[in-house]
């Protein structure tokens, strides 16, 4: 025991002699978000900066998406599962010099779970609801009681609403200059151009992170980013690289394209409340007349997964039922002959895509043309800014079909809402998902999810068109990027440069 | 002339107010709120109403333009709902890159096209004209989106001159590089008014050149070059003024072709980022800015005019 642990310490110090610390990396991000603090302010751009870069919770999800000790350095779960005791990490301190402790887990969460959100400034204080109270033990001990048993309390430490700052920091600082107790501090926002953050020197984790300095600047056009990667101003395209440019990339020694897994479904969703896709037989023949094999080949460059329900593969519980329903034109057409449609008779439709999503885009236009090769389907595409597309289609669902990419993970959830975009009521799912957050074990749990994801697919609920590739690049001097990212931010503090 | 001057100075105020009630009013009629885009997808209907309080969106619209023009009168654009910071300091930032961006590519343009249009109109119909006129189409029918990134290719890549792609992090504080960061917007911008222009110089001296009078002073025998540099280019510049003029007002907004592929926070990219995030107070802002440029413009191209041209008079 003791060799091996030699052993594994030698290699260790070997692989630790490699690295090189200081330097500066600057990686783009596609939007500028409106603030920085992920508790009042949603957005996925938000998270993949400050995420365990700046602020840290309890629990963190690393780039496996598995949960693991953060600013807990451990935890222990009562029998009943109504109970959850965290061991903090000592010796932590914020960017700002103040101790961290249990007091500033216990504001975060009573002001997380404040249904007013007015006065606590929270989002979704929905997640929190199973709290019952949590309470300090000791400055290094945190007890939270449920009210149930949540199989997904731990998943929503880990989420971007559960980052911990000092509990008497006014929000407003918060929004705009966030204090957290990461590997980096953020150093400052230069409005339209990039986010500064700069080497935590006190970090509690000793040697990381590698890098003085990491910019993100915001540059939305993907020929753009290409363009500015190759000349060396930028280096890291950290998602949402063009198929096209990333088989460029791929061909340039000076360059390494990074293709992983990721949380991101794009979602081709009915409006399931209204005719014609009220019908379960019209979504199924749908689903048929899709082929996915092609989508991922013609639009993507094979670059994604086929998916069949509302999961990505690299997340737990997750069942692959990316043949079921499988490319059948012909029993497309006859389903929708059942529904009263033909060639003579089609079926008209509207396919609304928000223009600001590069991948997304183009999947949607291929799909409403092989939708439009079937005969019985006559779809017209319609383009809209993202706003109106949150207005028209998520806010007031007034649509018949649309596409968009839903890259939180952990969330099939959202077709338990039958108040949600796809107005997708179904007793049975929602029994399900019950019945998966209730469970008393783990394996409970996933039987009941993985029941959940099958129902979905029999319910032709949507069109999980694939899950979207984690496609970036990065130029060769940077060292340990990860190939594929399931957590919410793009963590950097165990990247150097050579 | 003062009369004259006081006069369209209050027309001027008023085209400015009518201009932002039509915005305003525009803003109101298309889909989408600034809470929605400012939370995305994933916000409950509690979030946003929260969060439409603390923006003061939860009253009525009237409520909150006379709000808002309250401020202006007292010389305060406001607060941006987008970045929760000053809206002027927010626009002086951005003209700080425009205006230098648009100052320099008009005179890179008037200094390529006035030369060559005139060169082209006194050899009408020669392989010279043909060329300047190919040169000035395809100037013009390529998009400055496509010029801008073949100039990163050919200019930083493979010349390898060194120019940053995009505007330095951490701004003016690197004046060198921030000032280098605007040669090849300016370069592309500049080029694409040139090929405008020139045809336009073109033409406006190729018709002065035909005039009668143009010809009465040959016939005295002056030499040709006093003919064209003393009596044909003060009236040829006439329409070439006014459309710099026009030029220089669309290019404050024009920009944000070049400003998305050099990464340039201008008043262009300011303004998309306005629209789209439905800030209300900040696109008034800034097209109060731009309108007051037109105006201001216009006043100054209308007093060019009596100084090149004594027929003009302003009682």
């Amino acid at each position: 025991m003791k060799r091996v642990a030699l052993i594994a310490l030698a290699a260790f110090a070997g692989f630790a002699l490699a690295q090189t610390r200081g330097g500066a990396i600057t990686v783009a991000i596609q939007t500028e978000p409106a603030a920085w603090d992920p508790t009042q302010v949603a957005g996925a751009d938000i998270s993949r900066v400050v995420y365990d870069n700046v602020l840290q919770g309890l629990v963190k999800r690393n780039v496996r998406g598995e949960i693991v000790p953060s600013l807990a350095e451990r935890w222990t779960v009562s029998g009943s599962s109504l109970t959850y005791t965290f061991v903090l990490r000592r010796g932590v301190k914020f960017h700002d010099g103040t101790d961290f402790n249990a007091e500033d887990v216990v504001a975060k969460f009573n002001r997380a779970r404040n249904p007013d959100t007015r006065a606590s400034g929270h989002l979704r204080p929905d997640l929190y609801r199973d709290i019952a109270s949590v309470t300090a033990r000791d400055a290094n001990t945190v007890v939270f009681s449920l009210r149930q048993p949540n199989q997904d309390f731990l998943f929503t430490l880990s989420r971007p609403e559960s980052l911990i700052g000092p509990s008497g920091r006014p929000l407003p600082e918060q929004r705009v200059s966030p204090v957290g107790t990461g590997p980096f501090r953020f150093a400052g926002w230069d409005r339209g151009v990039a986010v500064r953050l700069e080497r935590n020197p006190s970090y509690y984790v000793s040697g990381f992170p590698y890098l003085d300095r990491v910019n993100f600047r915001f540059l939305g056009d993907g020929d753009a980013q290409l363009a500015s990667l190759r000349a060396g101003d930028l280096d890291v395209i950290a998602y949402s690289l063009l198929p096209e440019n990333a088989v460029v990339l791929g061909r340039d020694n000076n360059f390494r394209v990074f293709s992983g897994s990721g949380t991101a479904e794009a979602v081709a969703g009915f409006n399931n409340s209204r005719a014609p896709f009220n019908n379960q037989k019209v979504r199924q023949a749908l689903t048929l007349a899709t082929n996915k094999d092609e989508l991922i080949q013609g639009a993507m460059l094979g670059y994604g997964t086929k998916i069949g329900s509302m999961r990505s593969p690299g997340e737990a519980c997750y069942v692959d039922l990316s043949n079921f329903n499988a490319y059948n034109p012909d029993q497309a057409r006859a389903l929708l002959a059942e529904a009263g449609f033909t060639n003579q008779n089609p079926l008209r439709f509207t396919f609304t895509v928000a223009a600001e999503f590069p991948y997304e885009r183009r999947i949607g236009e291929a799909l409403v043309a092989q939708f439009n090769k079937l005969g019985p389907l006559q779809v017209t595409i319609q383009v809209v800014d993202f706003n109106t597309w949150i207005q028209r289609v998520f806010t007031a669902a007034d649509y018949a079909m649309t596409i968009i990419g839903h890259v939180e993970a952990n969330d099939t959830s959202n077709y338990n809402n039958p108040n949600y975009y796809w107005r997708y009521n179904s007793p049975r799912f929602q029994q399900l998902y019950t019945a998966y957050l209730r469970a008393p074990t783990a394996q409970r749990a996933c039987d009941n999810l993985g029941a959940a994801q099958r129902l979905l697919a029999e319910d032709a609920a949507g069109i999980w068109t694939m899950s979207l590739p984690a496609l970036g690049a990065y130029r060769a001097r940077v060292q340990n990027w990860p190939n594929s990212n399931l957590s919410p931010g793009i963590a950097v503090s165990e990247i150097w440069v050579r | 002339m003062f009369a004259y001057t006081v006069r369209r100075l209050g027309f001027s105020l008023l085209t400015l107010w009518l201009a932002t009630l039509l915005v305003f009013g525009a803003l109101l009629l298309i889909p989408g709120n600034p809470a929605q885009a400012i939370l995305g997808i994933d916000a409950t209907p509690a979030d946003l109403e929260a969060l439409e309080a603390r923006l003061g969106l939860d009253k009525p619209p009237i409520e909150r333009y006379f709000a808002w023009l309250g401020g202006v009168l007292q010389g305060d654009l406001g607060q941006s709902i987008r970045y929760e910071t000053s809206i002027t300091g927010l626009i002086q930032d951005r003209l700080s890159l425009t205006l230098p961006i648009v100052v320099a590519s008009l005179l890179l343009a008037t200094l390529i096209s006035v030369p060559l249009g005139i060169l082209a109109a006194r050899r009408a119909g020669s392989w010279v004209d043909l060329g300047v006129s190919v040169g000035a189409l395809v100037g013009i029918v390529l998009p400055s989106f496509w010029v801008g990134l073949m100039f990163i290719y050919i200019f930083i890549v493979w010349l390898k001159l060194p120019l940053p792609t995009n505007f330095p992090i951490g701004g003016w504080e690197n004046p060198s590089q921030a000032l280098a960061s605007l040669v090849l917007p300016v370069l592309t911008v500049g080029l694409a008014s040139a090929s405008l222009l020139v045809r336009l110089v073109r033409g406006s001296v190729l018709e002065v050149l035909n005039q009668d009078y143009v010809r009465t002073a040959r016939a005295k025998g002056l030499a040709e070059r006093v003919v064209v540099y003393k009596h044909a280019l003060r009236n040829a510049a006439l329409p070439v003024v006014t459309v710099l003029g026009l030029e220089f007002a669309q290019l404050l907004i024009a920009t944000v072709v070049v400003e998305t592929v050099f990464g340039i926070p201008g008043l262009g990219s300011l303004s998309l980022l306005a629209i789209s995030a439905r800030d209300y107070p900040l696109v008034q802002g800034v097209v109060l800015t731009v309108a007051a440029f037109i105006v201001a413009l216009n006043l100054i191209v209308d007093l060019l005019y009596a100084a090149l041209d004594p027929r003009v008079s302003y009682t």
